[in-house]
C-alpha cells in the first residue's frame, strides 16, 4: 500500500511542466505526483520524453512552463548540485559508474560525502552481496546487472530522499531485472520515494504503487499498476490516451 | 544520521512497518523538507559563473576606455605634471583594470572549456570500454563454441 500520508504534500509533484531543447518543445505539460515511500512507474515508448522529465526534476534542464514541487515547495530553477545535496538522486540511463575503476574504487569515490570508506563499503555489500565478491573487479567488465547494482549502491550512499531511475532494465536479462526490482521495492519500504522510468511494463508494475503512461510529452493516464497493465496495450497501438 | 542509514540497511522490516503505519514523517523526510526549504533558486540572470564572465568582459572594456580617455586628455595638455597624472590614473590604472578583466574572462572560459573536454574524454573512454568488452565477449563466444 502506498504510505501516502493523507493531506501531506507529495514528495515530488510536477504540474503542467513544459521543457524544450532549444526551440523544440519536448514536454507539453507534464503532471505527476509521487508520495512519500511510493514507487511511481512512468511508462512510455521511445522519445515520449521520459528521460527529459528526469532531467527536469534533477535540475539539469530548465523548464519553460509549469511547476516542479518538492515536498510542496516550488523549486523551479534550483541548480542540480543543490538538489542532489538535498537528496534528489538520479541514476541515469546506461550506468553512472566509472567503468575503468574497480567496484571498490567506484564506491570509494563516494567518500566525498564525508562518510568513512569502510561504512560506505559495508553498506553497499550488505545490500548487494554480489558486489563484495566482485570488489576487486574492474566495473566495466562486470555484467550489466552487476553494473546496475553498483550504480544503485553508489546512489544509495548519498542517502537520497527521492530516487530517479532511468530504464533500469535496459539490456538486462529478465531474471536480473526481477532481482533489481525486488531491491527497488525494498528501498521504497525504507521510506525513499522512487520514480522509475521504463519503456515496457515488464516487472516495474509488480513493485509500483502508482503507474503512469507518457506519450508525446504528456502523462496521458495515471492509475494503479493493474489498470495501467490493461491500458498499456491500447496506448502503444495508438488507441488509448 | 549515519547510524540511522546503517540501521535502515540492515533492518528493512522494522522500517517498512514504521513507514506504512506512520502518518508521522520519517526523519529523513523531515530533513529533506528542511533542505528543500533552504534551497536557493536561480534567478533570471543565469549562473554565478555567467555573471563573472560578463564582469570580466565589462572590466576589459572599462580598462581600455580608461586608457583611451587618458590618452586624449594627456594629448590635450602640454603641462607635464598633468600628463603624468593622466598617465598614472588612466594609463596604468586602465591597464590594471584591463588585466583583471582579462584574467577573470580567461579563468571562466578555460574552466568551461576544460569541463567540456573532461566530459568528452569520460564519454569516449566509456564508449571505448564498451567496444573492448564487446570484442572480448565475441572472442569468448567463439572460443566456447570450439570443442577443445
Ligand atoms: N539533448 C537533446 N537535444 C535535442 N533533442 C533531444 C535531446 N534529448 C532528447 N531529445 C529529444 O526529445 C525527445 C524526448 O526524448 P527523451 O530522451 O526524453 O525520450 P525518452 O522517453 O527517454 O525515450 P527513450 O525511451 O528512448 O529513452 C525526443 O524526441 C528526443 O529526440
Ligand atoms: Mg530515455
Amino acid at each position: 500500500m502506498p504510505p501516502d500520508g493523507a493531506g501531506a504534500a507529495p514528495v515530488l509533484e510536477l504540474s503542467g511542466v513544459r521543457a524544450a531543447y532549444g526551440r523544440i518543445e519536448v514536454l507539453h505539460g507534464v503532471d505527476l505526483a509521487v508520495g512519500a515511500g511510493q514507487v511511481f512507474a512512468l511508462l512510455g515508448p521511445n522519445g515520449a520524453g521520459k528521460s527529459t522529465t528526469l532531467k527536469v526534476i534533477s535540475g539539469q534542464l530548465p523548464i519553460t512552463g509549469g511547476q516542479v514541487c518538492l515536498t510542496g515547495r516550488v523549486v523551479n530553477g534550483a541548480v542540480p548540485e543543490r538538489l542532489a545535496q538535498a537528496g534528489v538522486c538520479t541514476i541515469p540511463e546506461g550506468r553512472g559508474i566509472f567503468p575503468s575503476l574497480t567496484v571498490r574504487e567506484n564506491l570509494q569515490m563516494m567518500t566525498f560525502s564525508g562518510r568513512p570508506r569502510s561504512m560506505i563499503e559495508e553498506q553497499a555489500y550488505a545490500r548487494f552481496p554480489r558486489l563484495r565478491e566482485r570488489r576487486r573487479q574492474v566495473a566495466g567488465t562486470m555484467s550489466g546487472g552487476e553494473q546496475q547494482m553498483l550504480a544503485m549502491a553508489r546512489a544509495l550512499t548519498t542517502d537520497p530522499a527521492l530516487l530517479l531511475l532511468d530504464e533500469l532494465s535496459m539490456g538486462l536479462a529478465p531474471l536480473i531485472v526481477d532481482e533489481l526490482y525486488e531491491i527497488v521495492g525494498q528501498i521504497a519500504r525504507e521510506g525513499i520515494s522512487i520514480l522509475v522510468i521504463e519503456q515496457f511494463a515488464a516487472t516495474v508494475l509488480a513493485v509500483a504503487d502508482v503507474a503512469g503512461i507518457m506519450l508525446q510529452g504528456r502523462v496521458v493516464q495515471v492509475g494503479t499498476p493493474d489498470e495501467m497493465q490493461t491500458a498499456l496495450s491500447g496506448a502503444y497501438l495508438g488507441g488509448g490516451g | 544520521m549515519d547510524t540511522e542509514i546503517g540501521g535502515r540497511t540492515f533492518d528493512d522490516d522494522a522500517d517498512a512497518a514504521a513507514t506504512s503505519a506512520g502518518e508521522e514523517a520519517s526523519p529523513r523526510m523531515a530533513e529533506f523538507e528542511r533542505q528543500v526549504a533552504a534551497l536557493r533558486l536561480r534567478g533570471q540572470s543565469g549562473s554565478f559563473e555567467t555573471r563573472l564572465l560578463y564582469l570580466g568582459i565589462a572590466l576589459l572594456g572599462l580598462g581600455l576606455l580608461m586608457v583611451g580617455v587618458a590618452w586624449f586628455r594627456a594629448s590635450d595638455t602640454t603641462v607635464q605634471h598633468e600628463q603624468i597624472d593622466y598617465l598614472i590614473s588612466g594609463g596604468i590604472g586602465g591597464i590594471g583594470v584591463t588585466l583583471i578583466g582579462a584574467a577573470i574572462y580567461l579563468r571562466i572560459s578555460i574552466t568551461r572549456y576544460l569541463r567540456l573536454w573532461l566530459v568528452r574524454l569520460l564519454y569516449e573512454q566509456r564508449a571505448q570500454t564498451d567496444r573492448t568488452i564487446d570484442a572480448l565477449e565475441r572472442i569468448e563466444a567463439v572460443l566456447r563454441e570450439r570443442p577443445s
